[in-house]
């Protein structure tokens, strides 16, 4: 399972998914400017963002004419399209996965991959999960910094630092009697940021 | 600047493999990082600090979507190394994983071009030789470091095991004030967890 981050405790709740699909010089082209839309103007993110399952997600245009070559020692491509590739790294089973993306961000997936060759539409999600796999790349190692975290669990973290360390600032100074109300007025704030996490045991 | 997302660059590179069998070794190699009796935490990667997240992938052929459309054959192998790091440039990258990770050798000199990790700026050029402009980088926390992440995570494990305690037998208001100021002041003087760990 070389597509998941792991750690000697067990397998990490982060998975890679690599898809890698060729387009046609004019899609090439618009695809660059929508996926700058999508750059330039952050709230076009948010509803992915809202999804809480992707850390990080690369897309990269290769045109056909500039796979590189360090030195020219290797032999220039002549190749036929220029390609789509798609790198994500999700939280969570591969089906609800694609299935939630189907649902949730099928606007801006057919507005990216609509120009890929053979692309079959987010919806019915049937044939997507089937184009999905003729054109995805198992990763031959990766690597994460937090296994056993998703990014709802990172979320967690760095809010209930900010709450804890507040709380802590000024909450030391109050007599116990009241620093014992403050600090169920904590519990009461953070208790859906609690919980456990860690990777998944072999 | 798609390459950047906040305080996060995310770098993707295409590198071609050498011919006469290196992408099979190279494989054979990449696959054995997953090993956690050599790498307890998961990866050579987990010595450079700064990185995120990462993955090596071996593209050895292009997916053809069957007539009428046309099979495009590639002539070399390459090697697509993606990452996701604290920093604002590719130096930043190389100098961290060359102090910190020995495998750089040993996986990129199955590469053309490779100058090897006595210079880094020829290092840093050469990287960029192979690197893909990244056309929209999607980051969850764009500002928060390595270090801010774990140290988060750290938080939350803590304080989940002081509340656990503390529901088990509670405590006088003293003496919740007091062992939470201890937990507290602890949590400030501790190093974060190393990456890899969590």
């Amino acid at each position: 399972m070389a597509d998941r981050a792991r750690n000697q405790h067990g397998l990490g709740k982060a998975v890679t998914f690599n898809v890698i699909t060729p387009m046609t010089g004019v899609g090439t082209w618009v695809v660059g400017i929508v996926l700058w839309i999508f750059d330039r103007f952050k709230w076009t993110q948010k509803t992915a963002k809202r999804l809480a399952f992707l850390p990080f997600v690369h897309w990269v245009v290769v045109k056909r004419n500039c796979f590189p070559r360090p030195g020219g020692d290797n032999p220039a491509e002549k190749l036929n399209y220029d390609y789509l590739f798609f790198l994500s790294t999700f939280n969570g089973p591969w089906g609800p996965y694609i299935e939630a993306f189907a649902d949730v961000l099928y606007i801006p997936l057919d507005t990216v991959w609509f120009w890929s060759i053979g692309y079959p539409f987010a919806r019915p999600v049937g044939p997507l999960k089937s184009y999905i796999k003729r054109n995805q790349v198992e990763s031959d190692h990766c690597y994460s910094a937090y296994p056993g975290a998703s990014v709802r669990d990172v979320r967690s973290g760095l809010a209930l630092r900010c709450e804890v360390d507040n709380f802590a600032k000024n909450a030391s100074e109050l007599p116990p009697e009241k620093f014992a109300v403050e600090f169920n007025r904590l519990l009461v704030s953070v208790q859906n940021k609690l919980g456990s996490f860690g990777t998944i045991p072999k | 600047m798609a390459n950047q997302n906040g305080a996060k660059y995310g770098f993707t590179g295409l590198f071609p493999i050498k011919m006469d069998g290196h992408s099979a070794k190279l494989r054979t190699l990449l696959r054995s990082l997953d090993d956690t009796q050599c790498y307890p935490r998961g990866s050579p990667l987990s010595k450079v600090p700064i990185v995120h997240m990462a993955r090596f992938v071996i593209v050895d052929s292009l997916p053809y979507q069957g007539a009428p459309t046309k099979l495009d054959t590639l002539k070399s192998h390459y090697l697509l190394f993606a990452c996701d790091f604290d920093g604002y440039s590719v130096d930043t990258l190389i100098h961290a994983m060359v102090d910190k990770m020995p495998e750089v050798t040993a996986i990129w000199d199955h590469c053309v071009g490779f100058p090897g990790i006595e210079s880094r700026d020829r290092l840093a050029a050469y990287f960029e030789q192979c690197q893909l402009k990244t056309n929209l980088l999607l980051v969850d926390q764009p500002e928060a470091s390595v270090d801010d992440i774990l140290k988060g995570l750290m938080y939350r494990r803590r304080l989940g095991e002081f509340i656990r305690q503390v529901q088990q037998q509670p405590p006088g208001p003293a003496a919740l004030q007091r062992d939470f100021t201890l937990m507290w002041r602890s949590l400030q003087n501790e190093k974060p967890p190393l990456p890899g760990e969590l």
